[in-house]
């Protein structure tokens, strides 16, 4: 095995050796751009694009061009097991990506850690063990694609998703799927590298394991196709909502400009102030209120979650950049780099020397423009010149902010889990004093259904417009007027519309629920486990609470004993034994229509050909036999 | 003791509607150079990959060393060799370095054998493989099969592209070896002068059935070649099995007959034959015409 490993490691040195010096030089050109360290998008995707995409490649790459046939029975033909062959192959290959992602990076890393004053943490090293298994993930599943008899593995790419998508809560929910996924692929490719590669994988473990995610991947190939079916089909008939709404439908609104949205809400009020307030917002600027609950940072987390890198103070010249290791916001000289002590949860602290538990943050804050700081429950003003730091608003109770202030002409908008404030924007913009919001509206529906807020600045004060299609519940779509007025103890509902007619019928509404409700529960809880701060993935008691209408169920069951009934008529055409069958039975019937997708792609086409029957044309028959 | 290396029963691979071999009972003995020769699409090379291990029988079964192929382990691996037409080899490595991989594989590994067959090829050491001409990559495979001491050695075409001084050096090596240790040589080709000249066992496959597996001697006396003239052209002839050829050529008709005795003189007269005699056929031109038989050509009989 040591040997094979050697001889593949040679075979593709040259362009490790190249591919790490384009890395490594491409990492110096961003460092002479901005702290290598200091989060961006860009940066991040291509690092991403990159590695991920650069490793899938490889795999495909390694494994393919062993799989010419002559190569592939030179390969296996060596008096060796296949799963040492593998194992060298896949160690050589493990051995070049390292070379390529984790030794420049180390490189880079260590390099700020010990020759710059950039705070660089323990989390900062993480990011390169989350890198490097990334990428083995990528190669992993670049080898299954080669080496499995079955092209659908390429849906394995929705296996990112959960990797890269949320902001995860911990670091076990940021290392532990990957690493299971790792352990799983690896798994398969074991087994797919076999001597006949046009077999398929029988076994029920390998069958469980290519197949849920595989029909987790055709649950969004399947929500796609609506697109082609219903869709497209509707806009060329100009039946299509989005074209062609109609009124009594929450779709309606849309119709209108912001200016004319609230009369259309208000058109059946009989509240006394309704018509006034209509004419009123037809002269008011409407303003589209940002309502997405923002995970907060962690303790540890990846710095590509950072959305600022540090308080840069261009008065005193001082940069302010947190650490997750001493929960502080350590300061330097900008121009030398020269340590000028550390900013914590009571204040600055001149010696590092003299820090108290108590003066370090108990919260990650974020960082926001030049001079706010703000944790969940305080937001900070910090006064550089004076070097203080004062509380500028702070929550009580079980009451967090939800995400960081909007800044808006006028005003500054926070919101918590309970309620909406705004504030005059000098208040919170000038002078350290504790600020009060000059208006607060309790959110009058739970949070996560709230999704389109806009607010219509009138001559009593504020006037909001909350619409969205689960406003008053599960998929009951709604509207709400409600009047702040200035130095008004409580905002007043001033009418609620309920939108009786739908869009869309409810089969394309709850689609993803229809084609397979436990795969609906599996991806929402798993994303919800992963980053349950973020409302959009919904938790199983939330999903469990909902109440789909009766025919949407219907469908579903059907749609599971079908696909349970087609995937027993195709087992038995393929005749490869009771387990085989067994599995495919139970995952159809209980994942339903993607699970059945996979199947037709986890199984050879020609069932038949694999099986020989006495009675097939061959074309022996069409020569005369020589009698010898 | 079994006395076959090599044994397959009702052996069928099918790739979709195509059959590429057809219910082959094939038994193979232990010692010699056994020749495996066929057409095109025989399903010669699809044999070796399912002995190999490497593709799957749709049905029937085949065996080394009394081990279904597809249960190979590296003891059983360990006793077999394998060169391909291609010469397969890992291009981005040196000669030496690749022989040093080789002698951790191979337990057996003979220095000696090895010295002696790359010494028919003027294979450098410090070469890298990619740098060696194909002739040399021949030498090179050949003689690191050979140095492995296999008690089967694979040899699917071998000689494919290589140039006349290239192919020499090849054959002199392989009977070399030959002479030097037991192994059982199963040499595939479609030259045929190098059968004649190596092969012990002369074994045909047509459309992926068996349809001989005899000594070339013993097969080249099944076959007889046949001058005679005719007046008009002789139709009898098109409806007899055992003829495998009909040419004519300068007025003269050169018959080829398989399983014929000497009533076919008589036959070929009462069909209108003057002149006839029979002369000697070589091996080289008793396969050729028996593979062109089988062949599918629209015509059987070329004017």
């Amino acid at each position: 095995m040591f040997e094979l490993l050697k001889s593949e490691y040679a075979r593709y040195k040259n362009w490790s050796y190249l591919a790490f010096v384009i890395v490594l030089g491409a990492f110096g050109f961003i460092a002479k751009l901005k702290p290598f360290l200091q989060e961006h998008p860009l940066q991040t995707a291509a690092t991403n694009m990159v590695f991920i995409g650069g490793a899938f490649i490889f795999g495909v790459l390694q494994m393919a061009l062993h799989r010419r046939a002559n190569h592939w029975t030179y390969l296996i033909h060596r008096p060796l097991s296949t799963l040492h062959i593998y194992s060298g192959l896949t160690l050589a290959g493990l051995l070049l990506i390292s070379s390529v992602v984790v030794v420049p990076m180390m490189i880079m890393v260590v390099g700020t850690d010990v020759f710059s004053a950039s705070v660089v943490d323990s989390r900062h090293y993480v990011y390169i063990l989350f890198l490097m298994l990334t990428a083995t993930l990528a190669y992993l599943v670049g080898q299954l694609a080669a080496l499995s008899a079955s092209k659908g593995i390429l849906t394995f790419a929705m296996l990112f998703v959960p990797i890269l998508a949320p902001r995860h809560v911990n670091n076990i929910a940021l290392l532990l799927p990957v690493t299971l996924l790792i352990a799983g692929v690896l798994y398969l490719n074991v087994k797919s590298f076999k001597p006949d590669l046009s077999r398929y994988l029988q076994n029920p473990l390998s069958i469980l394991l290519l197949a849920v995610p595989m029909s987790l991947s055709f649950v969004f190939i399947l929500l796609m196709s609506t697109t082609l079916f219903y869709h497209v089909p509707k806009f060329i008939a100009g039946t299509h909502s989005d074209n062609n709404p109609q009124n009594g439908t929450m779709r309606y609104i849309w119709q209108f400009e912001s200016k004319d949205r609230p009369s259309y809400i208000l058109e059946n009020s009989d509240h006394p102030l309704a018509k006034n307030l209509m004419g009123q917002t037809e002269l008011a600027e409407a303003t589209y209120l940002d309502f997405d609950v923002w995970t907060f940072p962690r303790r540890g987390q990846m710095h590509v979650e950072d959305r600022i890198y540090a308080l840069v103070d261009s008065e005193t010249n001082t940069t302010w950049q947190f650490s997750h290791a001493s929960m502080l916001l350590e300061g330097r000289q900008s121009t030398n780099g020269e340590s000028i002590g550390a900013l914590g949860e009571n204040g600055f602290v001149e010696d590092l020397g003299s820090i108290e538990d108590s003066d370090r943050f108990t919260q990650v804050p974020y960082l926001i423009g030049k001079e706010f700081v703000m944790t969940q429950e305080t937001l900070y003003k910090v006064n550089f010149e004076e070097r203080s730091l004062d509380i500028k608003f702070a929550l009580r109770g079980d009451e967090v902010f939800i995400s960081p202030p909007q800044f808006r002409k006028e005003d500054v908008v926070i919101s918590t889990n309970k309620r909406l404030m705004l504030f005059a924007y000098k208040d919170i913009m000038d002078g350290y004093d504790l600020a009060q919001p000059d208006y607060v509206i309790d959110h009058p529906v739970a949070l996560e259904n709230l999704r389109y807020v806009f607010t219509y600045r009138v001559a009593a004060g504020y006037m909001l417009l909350y619409f969205g299609n689960d406003y008053f519940g599960f998929d009951k779509p709604g509207a709400e007027i409600i009047l702040a007025s200035l130095g008004g103890e409580k905002a007043e509902s001033i009418h609620q519309r309920r939108f009786e007619l739908y869009g869309h019928p409810a089969w394309i509404r709850h689609f993803n629920y229809l084609i397979s409700p436990a795969l609906y529960y599996a991806q929402f809880s798993l994303l919800n486990a992963l980053e349950p701060q973020d409302l959009t993935f919904a938790s199983f008691e939330r999903i469990r609470a909902r109440e789909y209408p009766q025919r949407v169920i219907v469908i579903s069951i059907i749609l599971q004993i079908l696909s349970g009934l087609i995937t027993l008529l195709l087992v038995r055409a393929h005749k490869q034994g009771k387990a085989h069958a067994i599995t495919w039975v139970i995952l159809a019937t209980g994942l339903g229509l993607p699970a059945l997708c996979s199947f037709i792609l986890l199984n050879p086409w020609h069932p038949t050909s694999h099986v020989f029957s006495l009675q097939s044309k061959d074309i022996n028959t069409q020569t005369p036999a020589l009698a010898l | 003791m079994n006395s076959y290396c090599i044994e397959t029963t009702q052996l069928t691979k099918k790739f979709g509607n195509k059959t590429a071999i057809n219910s082959l009972d094939l038994k193979i003995k232990q010692g010699g150079i056994h020749a495996i020769v066929g057409s095109n699409g025989a399903g010669k090379s699809t044999l070796f990959r399912i002995l190999l291990g490497v593709a799957t029988p749709t049905d029937g079964e085949a065996s080394i060393f009394g081990v279904n192929c597809q249960k190979l382990t590296e003891k059983e691996r360990v006793r077999f060799g394998y060169v391909n037409e291609e010469h397969t080899l890992p291009t981005w490595m040196k000669v030496s370095a690749l022989v040093n991989m080789q002698k951790h594989f191979y337990p057996k590994w003979s220095q000696e054998t090895y010295n002696s067959v790359i010494g028919y090829f003027d294979v450098d050491p410090n070469q890298k493989i990619a740098g060696l001409s194909r002739g040399e990559r021949a030498g090179l495979n050949l003689s690191m099969a050979l140095a492995q001491n296999p008690d089967v050695l694979i040899l699917d075409e071998p000689t494919l592209g290589l140039d006349v001084v290239a192919k020499q050096s090849f054959l002199e090596a392989l009977m070399f070896t030959e002479t030097q240790n037991e192994s059982t040589i199963i040499y595939c080709s479609h030259q045929m002068e190098e059968i004649e000249r190596v092969a012990d066992n002369l074994i045909m496959l047509e459309k992926g059935r068996l349809t001989n597996n005899s000594s070339p001697d013993e097969f080249v006396a099944r076959v007889s070649s046949w001058i005679a003239e005719f007046p008009n052209k002789p139709s009898q002839l098109t409806q007899s099995s055992k003829v495998l050829s009909c040419k004519k050529i300068d007025d003269l008709h050169h018959i080829v007959t398989i399983d014929e005795d000497a009533n076919f003189q008589e036959f070929l007269q009462n069909a209108g034959g003057s002149n006839i005699r029979q002369v000697d056929i070589n091996l080289p031109n008793a396969v050729n015409a028996f593979l062109t038989k089988n062949h599918n050509t629209p015509d059987v009989f070329v004017q």
